[in-house]
């Protein structure tokens, strides 16, 4: 099935993202990768990633006019990673979520995708929020 | 140190309210057995997850007895105990997070669970 080129890179975000295991040389497993769908069935899990799409705005600078004209767009995607420490850990909190902090951006970060079909989208990081 | 009153209640209104109201779950300790428990359920509508912005999540609440046969305080763990239970009374069952305890009074755990 084709998918349109946001939903290809969304996709590929969730795809990157559940990459990160022990097994691939991170730190840690991360426990799954969501995005929210209607019904909200997720739960809240320590290394749980939710991933959620932002708007989209044209991107005036990297489009341009002809037959067929390219037409660019950023679109925001917001990972949101949960630590849940154990009630009884008394380690620092923000030494914790520091750690995950840097592996999630260094997975996350893409490079703008070949154009296809007349269209060219990329994506940028917006924030990261533990 | 617990009230005449809260001792009152704990001892004769919690075991009522849970044989009357309740409803089975299976409450998982991150670290331990799960296990069989009767709780009494609030379904709330779809909430806000106000830590992740605009993401709808489920939210119950969840009383427990304080005790042995429920959860007890110092084993409650809400960095990984989960419950299985149904979002829709009757529905399917489903583990969800513990990640709140409301409240502790009484003799009952009030736990949010998403």
């Amino acid at each position: 099935m084709a998918y349109t080129v946001i939903e290809s890179i969304a996709r590929e975000i969730v795809s990157r993202l559940e990459q990160i295991k022990i097994a691939n040389g991170y730190a840690f497993n991360v426990t799954s990768v969501i995005r929210p769908n209607r019904n909200a069935t997720w739960t809240p899990e320590d290394r749980l990633i939710l991933v959620k799409q932002g708007d989209s705005t044209k991107n005036e600078s990297l489009s341009c006019p002809g037959n067929p004209p390219a037409m660019a767009f950023d679109t925001t995607f917001e990972l949101c990673g949960f630590v849940r420490t154990s009630d009884f850990c008394s380690k620092e909190y923000e030494s914790i979520e520091n750690d995950p902090v840097l592996r999630l951006s260094k997975r996350s970060r893409l490079k703008p995708p070949t154009p296809a079909c007349g269209t060219r989208s990329q994506v940028t990081q917006s924030s990261l929020t533990l | 140190m617990p009230t005449r009153f809260e001792q009152h209640l704990r001892r004769t209104v919690v075991p009522n309210l849970v044989r009357q109201f309740g409803e089975s779950a299976e409450y998982f300790p991150c670290n331990g057995e799960s296990r069989a428990i009767e709780v009494l359920v609030i379904r709330d509508p779809l909430s806000i997850a106000s830590e992740v912005g605009e993401v709808l999540v489920n939210a119950l609440v969840v009383r427990v007895k304080n005790a042995s046969d429920g959860i007890t305080a110092d084993e409650l763990d809400t960095g990984g105990d989960k419950l299985l239970i149904a979002l829709r009374s009757g529905g399917d069952t489903s583990l969800r997070s513990i990640v709140q305890l409301l409240s502790d009074a009484n003799g009952f755990l009030r736990l949010l669970v998403q």
